[in-house]
């Protein structure tokens, strides 16, 4: 169970950490930024590695579940900052890019992570003793 | 083996921590940078019927912890509701240290008719402003931000 959450909350971190250096509307802000070359096998690595680590296969869709979902959430917390801080005079507006940049995240990189996941969990069911 | 693949994961998440602490930082910086910033008239010389040209200087006060660089500041002239001249877009880009202000010189190409129109309209108290638009950019961003600008010069 331990692992579960270990490499749930660690890939959890980095997939949003890969979803938010990619976020075009964060280009702007921030000299960190990755394209979609990145993005890509960063998100199949991701899911390779949860559906890897986490046996039964039952626990591993869930942690790939958590895990996009996990993300997800960050990447819309770090989006709405300012507006959660009230930093900026139009908070909606970034509530808005966030959900925007959430969206685009979970199209573009979901589908590379959730094969990922399942090349994963085939390679350790194929690897474990019979 | 256990304690290198939990090991892995821990680095793994201790790194994506960093990045994540790292943009979010830099993100918010550059947001209250560019709303740190303040303008201010600090000389303006009323400009008399027949002159050609009036000369006004702006301060502008960056408060915040980054560069910015203020760029294609177009500036016009109002006497009451009438415009009288502008700086016709001679605005070089002006880099303002963190913590600094810089005063900045303009000289307003002055359109005689109107101005000689604006002055007979104008009451005893004449009310001067001007009004215009600029680019800011922080330093981490690849577009620049548009303003608007819009301040009393009176004399």
């Amino acid at each position: 169970m331990s692992r579960f959450v270990l490499v749930t909350l660690s890939l959890s971190l980095a997939l949003a950490a890969l979803f938010v250096t990619f976020t075009p509307f964060m280009r702007d802000f921030t000299g960190f930024h990755i394209g979609a070359e990145v993005l890509v096998p960063g998100a199949f690595t991701c899911g390779v590695l949860c559906g890897f680590s986490i046996i039964p296969p039952r626990l591993a869709l869930i942690s790939l579940a958590l895990v996009l979902a996990g993300a997800l959430l960050i990447q819309s917390i770090v989006i709405g900052l300012p507006a959660l801080i009230n930093l900026v005079p139009n908070p909606v507006s970034y509530v808005n890019f966030a959900e925007q940049q959430t969206l685009i995240g979970c199209f573009s990189a979901g589908p590379f992570f959730a094969a990922g996941g399942v090349l994963g969990g085939l390679v350790r069911a194929r690897l474990r003793p019979k | 083996m256990r304690f290198f693949v939990n090991a892995f994961f821990v680095l793994v998440g201790l790194a994506s921590t960093f990045v994540l602490v790292h943009v979010s930082g830099d993100y918010l910086a550059t947001l209250a940078s560019l709303q740190e910033f303040r303008w201010g008239v600090a000389g303006f010389a009323e400009p008399q019927a027949g002159a050609s040209e009036a000369h006004l200087t702006l301060e502008v006060q960056n408060r915040s912890g980054l560069d910015l660089d203020f760029k294609d500041l177009e500036v016009y002239l109002w006497l009451q509701d009438k415009t009288v001249g502008k700086t016709y877009g001679r605005f070089e880009t002006r880099t303002v240290s963190a913590h600094s202000t810089a005063h900045i010189p303009l000289t307003i190409l002055l359109d005689d008719a109107q101005l000689r129109e604006a002055l007979a309209g104008a009451p005893a108290e004449r009310a001067w402003f001007i009004t215009g638009t600029y680019k800011a950019s922080a330093p981490f961003a690849s577009n620049d931000f548009t303003y608007g600008l819009r301040l009393d010069v009176n004399p």
